[in-house]
């Protein structure tokens, strides 16, 4: 009997690309705030979810410096474990409800990917990096501290997709307007059999479950951003018209769950039915 | 409408991992045909499977450096579309069919990594390397002939998992017999809601179909193979006990399809 909650599947599971839930992340953040035009990234959103109308084009660009556990100690393998990532959020409604919809995602990581695919993020490959700060005052320890400057950039294929920066400017209790929507993703999974390409075998909108969250040591400050052109991404089509507030947080939290808000390939093969049932009423 | 075969779905269907089906390769192999633990492969093997009583332990690695095309010059960008990989296939038997099956695999490139899930290849990230021939003779050139010998090895995430090395002793005529059998396959993907965690979304058995598969400039040899143990692995359970033989050759080959055998899912 093969074990593993993901490929591959073997003898002991040790070899899974994850392990299985629940998990635990801890980490730091940098993210900035932009708007871009809500005409154009209202094409980003699958069948169901809308722009959110009170803040059309409000979107956050999140870097992420993180370490994963589950419940083998797997932090203390830090080359496997820790990963970097980039996602773009952007605000959206579903059924009346404020979200966050996550059109791209990228990280340094396999494990980080799979375990992307199984949440709804799409994520692809990308070298991420950021500005760290350490304890020791140095020209080069990046203090939180008022006027302290924090970098981040993605790269994928040698080509450099987004550049950011942060500047401190105050120390805030609450992260105000930030990531105070439930992230909204979808897990997609295709066929390759002969003309069942457009079917996918999974195919669901599903809303992230975060137990936990924890945000600490949060500063808000200035933000710059821009999205280079690239090719073979589109990222740059939610580039910034214009920039709002940046800021750096560490946080922490565990996933055991996720909700399912609506399963695509029924409505898909619905649609199909009516379409069949309407000709033979015809 | 948003596009694209596999995530992420956008606008015009660029930012996909990967372009749709047909998916073309071009590529070099390097490879140990060898022996192992018939207890071991015989572990590896998914529900459907069964051991082959005519060649059980039987094993075979590969190291391969790729170039992928699809419909749009995809060869044409080398950073996003070249990549090598590594994978053991062990023999077994679907019902009463002699196939192999591919337990474990490794790729260095994310579009790689996508096209193989949704084939049912348990794909994960290594570093994979393998000697190249070039045409321009010298100590360094390594070229396609009686005595060259050409090493390969992969690791993950900073440890090594394969050590392989190849000495050509002679040209052979039928390349393709290493690739008698069909490859058999998983295609696994989980579901996170809880109480779902252990019953998958796809969990098919599905055999991979090539379409004009070539081989050329094959040359079988001396073949040496290690797997040094490796934490997070369990490559190094299938560690030879007896090599059978080393080669190397060119091939090609185009995916379309894909046939499942048996839907395991719920």
């Amino acid at each position: 009997m093969l074990k593993g909650f993901t490929a591959p599947r073997s003898l002991l599971g040790a070899a899974a690309l994850v392990p299985s839930p629940p998990w635990h992340f801890a980490g730091d953040v940098l993210a900035v705030e932009f708007w871009n035009d809500p005409d154009v990234s209202v094409h980003t959103l699958p069948t169901g979810v809308e722009l959110d109308k009170k803040c059309p084009g409000h979107s956050v660009a999140l870097f992420t410096d993180y370490q994963f556990t589950a419940q083998n100690n797997e932090y203390l393998d830090p080359a496997r474990y820790q990963s970097r990532g980039f996602s773009v959020l952007l605000d959206a409604m579903w059924k009346g409800s404020r979200i966050a919809w996550c059109p791209y995602c990228y990280a340094d990581n396999d494990a980080a990917l799979m375990r992307g695919w199984i949440q709804g993020y799409p994520r692809k490959f990308g070298a991420v990096h950021q500005t760290r700060t350490f304890a020791t005052a140095s020209a080069a320890s990046a203090p939180l501290a008022h006027g302290s400057r924090f970098s981040a950039c993605m790269s994928a294929h040698d080509r450099l997709l987004v550049q950011a920066r942060v500047t401190l400017r105050e120390k805030a209790e609450r992260l105000v307007g930030l990531l105070d929507r439930r992230i909204v993703g979808r897990r997609y999974f295709p066929r390759l059999c002969a003309g069942m390409h457009d079917k996918p075998a999974v195919d669901e909108l599903v809303r992230c479950v975060s137990d936990h969250l924890l945000i600490t040591n949060i500063w808000i400050g200035e933000g710059e951003l821009n999205f280079p052109e690239a090719y073979g991404e589109e990222l740059e089509v939610l580039g910034p018209l214009k920039v709002g507030r940046g800021y750096r947080f560490s946080f922490s939290y565990s996933v055991t769950d996720i909700e399912i808000l609506a399963d695509l390939t029924a409505q898909q093969s619905r649609l199909i039915q009516k379409a069949r049932s309407g000709l033979r009423q015809e | 409408m948003l596009k694209g075969f596999t995530v992420p779905k956008s606008p015009f269907g660029q930012a996909a991992l990967t372009p749709p089906p047909p998916w073309h390769y071009a590529g070099d192999a390097v490879g140990v045909e060898f022996w192992t633990d018939p207890d071991a492969t015989a572990a590896t093997l998914p529900n459907g499977l069964s051991r082959d009583p005519k060649s059980n332990g039987h094993a075979v690695m590969m190291f391969l450096d790729w170039q992928f095309t699809a419909q749009d010059d995809e060869y044409l960008d080398p950073a996003r579309y070249q990549y090598r990989e590594a994978f053991i296939l062990v023999d077994a038997m679907y019902c009463d069919v002699p196939v192999m099956w591919c337990p474990y695999i490794y790729v260095d490139n994310d579009a790689a990594l996508a096209r193989g899930w949704t084939q049912g290849f348990p794909k994960k990230m290594g570093s994979i390397f393998q000697t190249r021939s070039y045409a321009a003779s010298g100590p360094a050139a390594a070229p396609v002939a009686s005595g060259s010998r050409f090493g390969a090895s992969l690791s993950v995430h900073g440890q090594r998992l394969a050590e392989a090395c190849v000495t050509m002793h002679k040209p052979v005529e039928n390349g393709l017999f290493l690739l008698s059998r069909p490859t058999v396959l998983l295609r696994y993907f989980p579901r996170l809601a809880a109480g779902y965690q252990d019953k998958p979304a796809v969990n098919e058995l599905a055999m991979s179909i090539t379409d004009n598969l070539t081989v050329a400039d094959a040359w079988i040899g001396k073949g040496e193979l290690k797997f040094p143990e490796a934490n997070g692995e369990e490559l190094d359970a299938l560690a030879p006990k007896r090599i059978e033989s080393g080669f190397r050759y060119s091939l090609s080959y185009s995916v379309s399809d894909l046939k499942i055998l048996e839907d395991h899912g719920s």
